[in-house]
């Protein structure tokens, strides 16, 4: 079970290691072997065929996950070319970005006090368009030019967005529950 | 010895068709039932009377003999402190959440860890409670069978979490029960629709049974049953209707009752509440005994003001499971109704408005649970009967390790799908550190003060290293039933804590088996011969397991050393078998299950090598 945190996802499916990756194709590739293996299939059969049967399913499983996000997937493959997105950290981030980090910021937090729903939902969906346009580029980056310290901050800025858009949909929810 | 038939790769290895008596038990608040699937068709058992539903009611008598269902809720104004309505509540929980269940007209015995109550039969746990209801269907379901069970897909809320869901596994083992499958009610109800309609698509189960609600969101296609996300909360049900009904009268009434009155004023409500949803008002009235009958009268439109919030709430947590899942609520296909307390009218017309199209009720909402488990359950019994689906659930709740200052850093996030295993590495704080508290919790909430608290436990031996330079390894792993495990390891030195975690309400192995023992007569002996027929059984079901395998896979994955010596290993459990010393029995089996292990991993291999090379014929095929 250890070498799984080793393990290349890529792999785990027999595609190529690529950030752009047809989600169809990894979704019908994963659900078919999740067909075979699952412990449901292997329920009626004895112990060590359900050990293997959990072991195998829970290997694609957490294959799956990866693959499925951009942001693990990018972090995965870079990782699988030796580097380390977080440790790449050192790096500033372009000044741009972060005023435009802090700006979100500021809207977030007055629209979360101002209970403004509508503001929340635009700021989520702006979130998530920013998100898009990130992924397009590091397409780009990744698979075309394969500068990968360019991908790495690419990818740092992907966490950045992660984490607000995460903060935008507690604020929606928070309010719901109010 | 009898020679063993390997055959050629690449033909047929079906192997022998034996149809095992299974069945699916939705082990409900207010009420239980048992279904099967005989002849490709699914049905509920009844019971002598005729009645598919069980009430949840267990009454002991003086003499400590249990009685369960109608029996004991039509006893229970004679001995309200020993009659036990929606003992679910209470499963998996300890004497600190009782605060929140308001007056019970129960002895509640005091103690840390699981809540026991004061019986006539001695302190008992809500595990031993629900596991006189699971008696009860057991038998019912062997007489209809006409053979004992091999086991049985047992139904929680969705939303339950790991000490709820080894509550439920231990009763079932109390009751005989071989469990199957703990399966998620929302998802059983999915079963039985889509298997039932051939649907593809989204879909919303609302399930808003006696005491719990749960919302699951799933996708249906090409035989596959994908939960996406899931919410609910598990003090939340029919009961609470019943209880707003209850204090609305007294509040109007000035009445003030006696906990055991007060239970008996929550039937009346309860069968006000499901009057009012075929008729337009009906008169709530009880007798209080001496002076005049107090009565009042109440209208839908009221009851549904009265009950708003609690609609609400239930809208509330689809929102959620919907934005978990990524979709909004006009892009769900079908809204399907399940459980009891679904057939308000408030709130189907509140689920109505919410998705925008109306609920799909065709199957029972009482029934459409334990029918989707029995399909279920024949399934993991190895009897398909030609049925090609799978489904794959998800973990409700976050699962997490509390770190310095008492936060929870999330290791699995709720929604991941089963099963899981996933590792996380930790170090230690200060310098020559030996010894590390883990501390697993489980819950949505920052602090690990406000969630639920799973286990603890120390990792002891680490080598006294420099603070941050110790790796220790913590795995955790959540199998197809939703049940945790953890272990920790020390990875430099490779000092191995394996310490699979109990759960801090949960009950040991030695616990079940002294429960065994003293629920039968006879104790000791008939439990040691129980746990001997028990074993044989398992013993031979791995011989049959190993050589179907053998049969199977054998020739193209072993040499001919392995399964000479595998032959051998089965033969010898076999001889140990003849005789019944319990000790041979079980050393053979572990012989031979060190053999099994690393076969059936590269029986697993091939099978997703094979996966991967079906596909590639397709393509050039296709």
């Amino acid at each position: 079970m250890t070498a799984m945190v080793a393990s290349d996802y890529f792999a785990v499916f027999d595609l190529p290691p690529a950030f752009a990756q047809d989600p169809t194709e990894l979704e019908r590739r994963y659900l078919e072997m999740q067909t075979r293996v699952h412990p449901d299939r292997h329920a009626h059969q004895d112990a060590a065929q359900r050990r293997a049967a959990v072991e195998q399913a829970a290997r694609i499983n957490e294959a799956y996950r990866n693959l499925k996000d951009p942001l693990t997937r990018s972090t995965h493959l870079l990782a699988l070319r030796g580097v380390d997105v977080l440790s790449a950290g050192s790096i500033p981030l372009p000044a741009d970005f972060l005023f435009q980090q802090m700006s979100w910021h500021e809207d977030l937090e007055a629209a979360r006090k101002a209970g403004d729903q509508d503001r929340l939902a635009r700021l989520a969906e702006s979130l998530l368009a920013e998100r898009e346009r990130l992924v397009q580029m590091l397409i780009r980056t990744l698979d075309e030019e394969r500068d990968d310290n360019a991908a790495a901050q690419r990818v740092r800025q992907l966490m950045f967005l992660r984490r607000l858009i995460e903060q935008a949909q507690a604020a929606i929810e928070e309010w719901e529950f109010s | 010895m009898s020679l063993l038939q390997i055959l050629e790769p690449g033909a047929a290895t079906e192997e022998p068709v034996i149809r095992r008596l299974a069945v699916g038990i939705d082990l409900g608040t207010t009420h239980s039932l048992v279904a099967t699937l005989d002849n490709g068709q699914v049905r509920v058992l009844l019971n002598d009377a005729g009645e598919a539903l069980l009430p949840s009611v267990v009454g002991f008598q003086a003499d400590g003999r249990a009685q369960v269902g109608r029996a004991a809720r039509e006893a229970a104004i004679h001995n309200p402190g020993a009659t036990f309505h929606s003992i679910k509540r209470f499963m998996g929980r300890g004497t600190a959440d009782l605060a929140q269940a308001g007056p019970l007209p129960y002895q509640v015995v005091e103690g840390d860890g699981m809540i026991r109550f004061q019986t006539p039969r001695g302190p008992l746990s809500p595990v031993e409670i629900s596991a006189e209801i699971l008696k009860v269907l057991r038998v019912r379901a062997e007489a209809a069978l006409g053979g004992p069970l091999h086991g049985a897909v047992i139904t929680v809320p969705a939303y339950f979490d790991d000490g709820q869901r080894q509550a439920t596994r231990d009763a079932a083992r109390l009751a005989g029960i071989e469990v199957l499958r703990l399966l998620n009610e929302p998802t059983a109800a999915a079963v039985a629709y889509g298997l039932d309609k051939g649907s593809e698509g989204i879909f919303a189960i609302y399930d808003l049974g006696g005491g719990t609600f749960d919302l699951s969101i799933l996708r249906l296609r090409q035989g596959v049953f994908e939960v996406l996300a899931t919410a609910g909360n598990t003090a939340l049900g029919g009961d609470d209707f019943d209880r707003r009904l209850a204090d609305w009268f007294l509040a109007e009434t000035d009445l003030a009752l006696t906990p055991a009155a007060y239970s008996e004023l929550l039937a009346h409500a309860r069968r006000a509440k499901e009057a009012l949803s075929t008729v337009e008002a009906v008169e709530l009235a009880f007798d209080a005994g001496a002076g005049p009958r107090p009565a009042c009268r109440i209208t839908r439109e009221q009851f549904a003001a009265l009950t708003a919030d609690l609609v609400q709430k239930t809208l509330q947590l689809t929102r959620r499971a919907l934005r978990d899942a990524g979709f909004t609520p006009a892009e769900v296909d079908g809204v399907v109704l399940v459980g009891g307390a679904s057939r308000m009218p408030q709130v189907r017309a509140a689920v109505a408005e919410c998705f925008g199209k109306p609920p799909l009720i065709d199957l029972d909402p009482d029934q459409v649970v334990a029918l989707g488990a029995a399909i279920q359950a024949n399934v993991l019994a190895g009897n398909r009967d030609g049925e090609d689906w799978l489904l794959l659930d998800v973990i409700p709740l976050s699962l997490g390790i509390e770190t310095m200052g008492g936060l929870v850093e999330k290791i699995i996030p709720r929604n991941s799908t089963l099963p899981i295993a996933r590792a996380q590495d930790f170090t230690t704080f200060k310098d020559g550190q030996t010894a590390m508290g883990l501390h697993i919790v489980q819950g949505e909430r920052d602090l690990a003060a406000d969630c639920r608290s799973l286990a603890r436990f120390e990792l002891r031996g680490i080598p006294p290293l420099a603070a941050g330079a110790a790796r220790i390894q913590v795995l955790f792993q959540v199998d197809a039933d939703g049940l945790v495990s953890v272990s920790a390891t020390e990875e430099s030195t490779g000092t191995g804590a394996q310490v699979v975690v109990k759960p801090s309400y949960g009950l040991s192995d030695e616990d079940i088996t002294r429960m065994l023992a003293d629920s039968l007569a006879h104790a000791q002996d008939d439990a040691r011969a129980r746990i001997l027929a028990e074993q044989k059984v398992e013993a031979q079901r791995l011989i049959e397991a190993t050589r179907a395998a053998l049969n199977a896979d054998g020739a193209a994955l072993l040499n001919d050393a392995e399964i000479a010596a595998m032959l051998q290993a089965v033969q010898h459990l076999e001889d140990s078998l003849a005789g019944s010393d319990g000790e041979a029995i079980s050393l053979a089996k572990s012989a031979l299950d060190a053999l099994t292990d690393p076969f059936a991993a590269r029986r697993m291999d091939h099978n997703i090598r094979t996966a991967l090379a079906g596909r590639r014929v397709q393509e050039i095929g296709g």
